[in-house]
């Protein structure tokens, strides 16, 4: 079989299950079986016994353990008066950037991110209280909805992060230096965000209209003390890990226990917050576990047919330069990202981009970052974006609207994923300094 | 009938993943105390995790699966008239159980291989396999059941479930 023809006959295959609005897991699976048993004519009780094997051997993993734990944290978090205590204490400080109140959007979402592994859990948490008291106020529509967007897709780049759990299970590379590798690049893109809301407040004469008629928040310490649970929150779980007391895994145990006594202590612990956040938990991990366990059958089969290598020879003979083909894999990640989600675009393309990008000269965890801002991405593109989804049921405007919104968030995330391509010690100073002082 | 045992079933296995869950960190809390306190270790953390995880996800399959929260593409689907996206809909859950009777037939037989020949874990602890490998069986299974009540009710007209992926304080991206 030549290798385009196996490419080909994969790349239609998964189109055709996906498309065809078959749960993700069970499509990259059918993948799998239908390859094995008509391309590579593996007889069923191969196939099956193969796949039995691997999916048992992908999902007992000590590492996938800080996933279900990371989510529980956060959706015990999500559960609390966290978005209150988030504009409150946010507001009064950000009041006097131009821009103003746009910014608790921008800060909030980086805050939140940091006790959050998800992009929409991030959004609808810092959604839910800052834009209706940004409506109430009068600040534009669009910039409050594209802000929000844009900011909460930063729950994916600033650790702990689910993503990047799962990027560095597959990828083999230290979830530890890949969450030290997103925050920088996290507070570069929160901090390209914030600029363009100040130039935008300060040089567009409409909302520099709507921002004059503001009243100055005067600054108390009471204000403050709201922001406290979150940052003891962040300061637990990363204070665990960088001063090596904990693997990722016992630092989202140490996050579970700190939040509770945090919902505990703010007298927020119910029997029902514990066990709804719990059951979420459980659920949404299996499904994220669920496509680890199929990405990892894939993986296989991808590589019985030699796919990754045949692959790497092929465009290694187009002699394209390392930039011109993260060109062309950061276009391609963005057409992946207008119909699927970032988990599944992980698991999907990794067997075939990361040899690809590795025998470029690139490192596997600079990939990484790159490849959770091209997810990033995926989070604001229409047709299938989260966050749109998000601001949509929060706002009650159509998708198209919040897209267009959404927009310049999108420019100036791409801008982010220049500058971390011409600069990658954005992405790898923070965790060779980490390396460096253990 | 079937759909409410099997939705039952389901909430109770997402029950018994949570109890797992909940004993996850518990046992990490302990290792943590036990190195940092006594430099000790319960020595089967790595181990006991492992199983957890696995436990608890496929215990988790067939709720989840109830409850829309596995990721789909629902471009196509949601522009289809409701006739052939019902069919499509079926379809979908019959390859979905079919696949899963093949992965739980073999899954299976290597449950009963590590029963019959009491294979033991690689480990201090020599755990008989069977024992966390079966709760991966029953999640398995609870997982055909809820695909096949699935099929039937959507075949019998019930009203397409979205996922709800986007509320609450989800891991995906």
């Amino acid at each position: 079989m030549d290798e385009i023809g196996a490419t080909l006959i994969v790349l239609c295959l998964i189109f055709l299950f996906l498309g065809s609005g078959i749960w993700v897991f069970v499509g990259l699976i059918l993948v799998s079986f239908t390859v094995q048993f008509f391309v590579l004519d593996f007889p069923l009780v191969r196939i099956g016994s193969i796949a039995s094997k691997i999916m048992l051997r992908s999902a007992s993993s000590w590492e996938l353990a800080a996933i279900p734990m990371f989510i529980w944290m956060g959706d015990i978090i999500f559960r609390t008066d966290i978005s209150q205590r988030l504009f409150n204490g946010l507001a009064p400080l950000v009041a006097r950037i131009p821009g103003r109140l746009l910014h608790v959007n921008i800060v909030g979402c980086t805050l939140f991110a940091a006790v959050s592994g998800s992009s929409t859990a991030t959004t609808a948490t810092v959604g839910r209280i800052s834009l209706e008291e940004l409506s109430k106020r009068k600040y534009d529509p669009l910039l409050s909805v594209g802000s929000l967007a844009g900011a909460g897709s930063l729950g994916l780049l600033i650790p702990p992060s689910i993503v990047m759990i799962v990027y560095g299970i597959l990828a083999e590379v230290s979830i530890v230096s890949l969450f030290a590798a997103g925050v920088l690049p996290g507070l570069m893109v929160a901090l390209l965000y914030s600029t363009y809301i100040a130039l935008r407040a300060k040089f567009d004469p409409k909302i520099a209209a709507q921002m004059a008629t503001q009243e100055r928040l005067p600054i108390r310490v009471a204000d403050f003390l709201n922001l406290l649970p979150i940052v003891i929150l962040i300061g637990v779980v990363l204070g665990a890990i960088y001063s090596g007391i904990a693997t990722p895994s016992e630092a989202a145990a140490i996050g579970v226990l700190a939040a509770l006594i945090i919902a505990g202590v703010t007298k927020q612990v119910t029997l029902e917050l514990f066990t709804d956040s719990l059951v979420s938990a459980v659920k949404m991990s299996a499904m994220v576990i669920s496509l680890v366990i199929a990405a990892a059958l894939l993986s296989t089969t991808m590589g019985y047919l030699h796919l990754p290598q045949s692959v790497a020879t092929m465009i290694g003979g187009l002699d394209l330069s390392p930039y011109a083909l993260m060109a062309v894999l950061a276009l391609f990640y963005v057409l992946l990202g207008l119909f699927l989600e970032g988990i599944s675009i992980t698991v999907m393309s990794l067997p075939i981009t990361l040899p690809l990008v590795v025998q470029a000269g690139f490192d596997p965890m600079w990939f990484g970052v790159f490849l959770i801002l091209m997810v990033e991405l995926a989070t604001i593109t229409p047709p299938v974006g989260f966050n749109l989804f998000v601001l949509q049921g929060l706002t009650d405007m159509p998708i198209s609207r919040v897209a267009k919104a959404s927009l310049p968030f999108f420019l100036l995330l791409c801008l982010g994923v220049v500058l971390l391509t011409a600069f990658p010690q954005i992405a790898l100073w923070l965790p060779n300094l980490i390396r460096g002082s253990a | 009938m079937l759909g409410q045992i099997t939705d039952r079933l389901s909430q109770s296995a997402a029950l018994l993943a949570c109890v797992i869950l909940v004993c996850m960190v518990l046992l990490i809390l302990l290792e943590i105390i036990l190195r940092s306190a006594f430099s000790s270790s319960t020595y089967v953390l790595d181990e006991f995790v492992g199983y957890g995880v696995a436990a608890m996800t496929f215990l988790s399959f067939a709720a989840a699966l109830k409850d829309g929260v596995f990721i789909r593409v629902e471009l196509v689907l949601g522009r289809l008239a409701p006739a052939p996206r019902r069919i499509i809909e079926v379809i979908s859950c019959l390859l979905g159980g079919g696949l899963f009777v093949i992965l739980t037939y073999h899954f299976g037989k290597l449950v009963f291989r590590n029963f019959d020949h009491h294979v033991v874990s690689n480990s201090i602890a020599a755990i008989p396999l069977w024992i966390p490998q079966s709760f991966v069986l029953v999640g398995l299974v609870l997982l055909i059941l809820q695909f096949i009540s699935l099929a039937f009710q959507i075949a019998m007209g019930a009203p397409f479930k979205g996922h709800d992926g986007i509320s609450g304080g989800g891991g995906h991206g």
